[in-house]
């Protein structure tokens, strides 16, 4: 998908807007942050856990050529192939071709984020074949034809009732004319119209949670079972995965999900962690004939490279949106591309360019949530900070900004004018709005007091000289 | 150059190696430690004894177990159970079970896709998570665990195991590996209408567990 990151700032002012996406939000909200509380304190080995963690996947990146030549040996083994595709166009290409040389004419799709990364439906429609979502989410927004706005819940943007409207509105072919609006049913239809999907489907396509260097195989996790059924009915089975996935061992791999789904759904296990490899045996009665894996690098390097190394320990388990206030506001379509939240603010602008996506770094305010609440441990304020350096320095940002900031950091570098400067704003902040405790509208800052009011300071005095105060 | 190698030196020189891009033979002895002798992280400790923690864990998560005295009992356990819940249909059973003295007609081998019901053996149960483990196999084919709406499972006394790491030393220790396993913790579900739970997505909507005595 084309990036659309550019209007972020329109985007979200609209989706503020947005009723529909409004209640839609408010279930996630309530449901993802109280369940992934209770699943993480009824383990209280968690920090051990996700220190190890850290530490693991620190060793991997270290050592990520070397683990990626033991998994494409392991995986040879097994029978499998290995193509590398340095970016996203590439790994469609290739994707295309091995569907077009299987003689596909459909292709039954698990959920993959480095799948979208890649556009490969859109690339498989341009070639004539049809690509089928079957995870319930993805296969709600490809009725839809939008991108996901989650990385874990595709359709959490939608309604029951807009679900339900789309369904009528396609189903018809099959022959279900009537509308219907119970969750249970709705979830039933999909059932069933996808299983014949899955039966015709003649190729398999699906991500990878983690790639076992031990073994060549890869670890699969969902709730449906859908990306098990698209791994084992068609005759051919792709896997698309980033580099970073790869992993030592299975062992190793038990340690990642003992964090995954509770930090994703809250979930102490997922209903399905398959680990699969090769095509079938030969004395097996069903799986796949043939079996490939593409492992993409798109801009990963670039990362390993540099100062957003930590960012290649993320495992995609969307805690990070899940309690980020600006993505439960705004949503995940204001991003613009394939990830939204603060791993997509640190993402999309190593994926796409900074310069495509300048205002992202922007919209965070740095409360921490994020941080703390990643099971790996990523410091995702620190690396927009970082990312906010660059669109600095490379005069990305309005030129508004960049004077207040520079009128800010010539004080800032003069403590003793700072602080005489700070304090006499404050004292006349408490006149002229200490009665009331807050500011209806700020000079120069009129946008910003559009949508709130000003707090006033509670004492005539700043925090610093408080603090000294308090200390003394 | 190839995109193969492309990335490999990408790699290698994002990671400062003075001799380039690696090669197999370069491996250095801490990446070889750890793709041999697997190290086991730190577990989560069982809250109470092992096949306790298990039928929680597996209660937890919709999947009902029934304990009988030997495997002789499978036969009539299955058939209560489908008179219980009134579920008719096809029955397929993976051949490591065929040897039991049915009372219904069933199928043998794997799914058939027209099933209402299948009934299979397992590798091994997880207490930990309440998972059921099954490997692939011309035994155990794999379809049985995904396309039938119900989903019997015989699970023995001894196959149960505390953590996931156990499964994986008993794959290690055999002679040939399946092409996949499968650790199954409960009917399939979504949750991605309105973030509300609904079971039978795509595998099966209901799954029992007969927990055989014994060896």
């Amino acid at each position: 998908m084309k990036a659309q990151s550019l209007q972020f700032k329109r985007n979200a002012s609209d989706a503020l807007h947005d009723e529909n996406l409004k209640l839609a939000m408010s279930f996630a909200k309530t449901g993802f942050i109280g369940k992934r509380a209770a699943a993480v304190a009824a383990v209280p080995q968690w920090q051990t856990i996700r220190d190890e963690a850290r530490e693991l996947k620190n060793h991997v990146l270290d050592n990520l050529d070397h683990y990626l030549l033991a998994y494409e040996e392991a995986v040879i083994r097994n029978g499998g192939t290995v193509h590398w595709a340095q970016d996203g166009e590439e790994a469609a290409k290739i994707i295309v071709d091995l569907c077009t040389q299987a003689n596909a004419k459909t292709v039954a799709k698990g959920k993959s984020m480095v799948g979208e990364e890649a556009s490969i439906n859109e690339a498989l429609e341009e070639a004539g074949i049809e690509p089928i979502e079957t995870d319930l989410g993805e296969y709600i927004i490809q009725l839809a034809k939008e991108p996901p706005s989650h990385i874990i819940a595709p359709a959490v943007h939608k309604t029951k009732e807009q679900v339900s409207e789309l369904f009528h509105e396609h189903h018809q072919q099959y022959g279900r004319q009537e509308k219907i609006t119970d969750r249970a049913a709705l979830v039933h239809e999909a059932r069933v119209i996808l299983r014949e999907k899955f039966r015709h489907a003649d190729v398999g396509i699906t991500g990878a949670n983690f790639l076992v260097a031990e073994t060549g195989q890869h670890v699969l996790v969902t709730n449906e079972g859908n990306g098990d059924l698209s791994s084992i009915l068609p005759r051919t089975q792709i896997v698309i995965a980033g580099i970073e996935k790869v992993v030592p061992n299975l062992n190793d791999a038990s340690c990642l999900l003992r964090m995954l789904a509770r930090s994703a759904t809250g979930q102490h296990f997922s209903n399905y962690t398959s680990v699969m490899g090769g095509p079938k045996k030969a004395e097996d009665t069903d799986g796949p004939d043939a079996f490939h894996v593409v492992l993409v690098d798109n801009h990963r390097t670039d990362m390993l490279a540099g100062d957003l190394k930590e960012m290649l320990r993320c495992f995609r388990c969307g805690a990070c949106m899940n309690h980020c206030p600006v993505y439960g506001a705004v949503g995940g379509h204001a991003y613009g591309w394939v990830y939204p939240g603060p791993m997509g603010s640190v993402l999309t602008p190593v994926m796409v360019g900074i310069e495509k996506a300048p205002d992202l770094p922007h919209a965070c305010t740095l409360n921490g949530r994020c941080a703390e609440v990643c099971p790996m441990s990523i410091p995702l304020p620190s690396l927009l900070r970082r990312h906010r350096q660059t669109t600095f320095e490379k005069q990305l940002q309005s030129a508004h900004s960049r004077y207040g900031l520079k009128v800010w950091a010539f004080f800032a570098k003069r403590p003793i004018v700072y602080r005489t400067l700070t304090g006499l704003s404050v004292r006349f902040l408490k006149l002229i709005g200490g009665r009331r405790g807050y500011l209806k509208r700020l000079p120069l800052a009129g946008g910003w007091t559009k949508g709130r009011n000003l707090p006033v300071p509670q004492h005539a005095q700043t925090f610093m000289a408080l603090y000294r105060k308090q200390q003394s | 150059m190839s995109s193969r190698d492309a990335i490999l030196n990408r790699v290698s020189s994002a990671l400062n190696r003075e001799e380039g891009k690696v090669q197999l033979a370069d491996r250095p002895a801490s990446v070889t430690q750890r793709l041999q002798s697997p190290e086991i992280h730190t577990q989560p400790e069982l809250p109470t004894t092992q096949i306790e923690t298990l039928i929680k864990n597996m209660e937890t998560v919709e999947m009902s177990v029934v304990r009988l005295q030997s495997e002789a009992d499978v036969v009539n356990a299955v058939d209560w159970y489908l008179e219980e819940h009134g579920i008719d249909g096809e029955l397929s059973v993976s051949p490591s079970l065929a040897h039991l003295a049915w009372t219904k007609k069933v199928h043998s081998g794997p799914a058939t896709g027209t099933e209402a019901t299948s009934v299979t053996s397992c590798f091994a149960a997880i207490a930990e998570t309440g998972s059921i483990a099954l490997k692939s196999g011309a035994d155990t084919p794999a379809t049985l665990n995904f396309l039938p709406e119900n989903h019997l499972v015989v699970l023995k006394e001894s196959q149960v195991v505390d953590h996931l790491e156990a499964v994986w030393d008993s794959m290690r220790a055999q002679s040939s590996q399946p092409r996949a396993i499968n650790l199954v913790t409960g009917p399939s579900r979504t949750g991605d209408i309105e973030q509300t739970i609904e079971l039978g997505a795509h595998g099966p909507r209901r799954m029992h567990v007969m927990l055989v005595a014994g060896e």
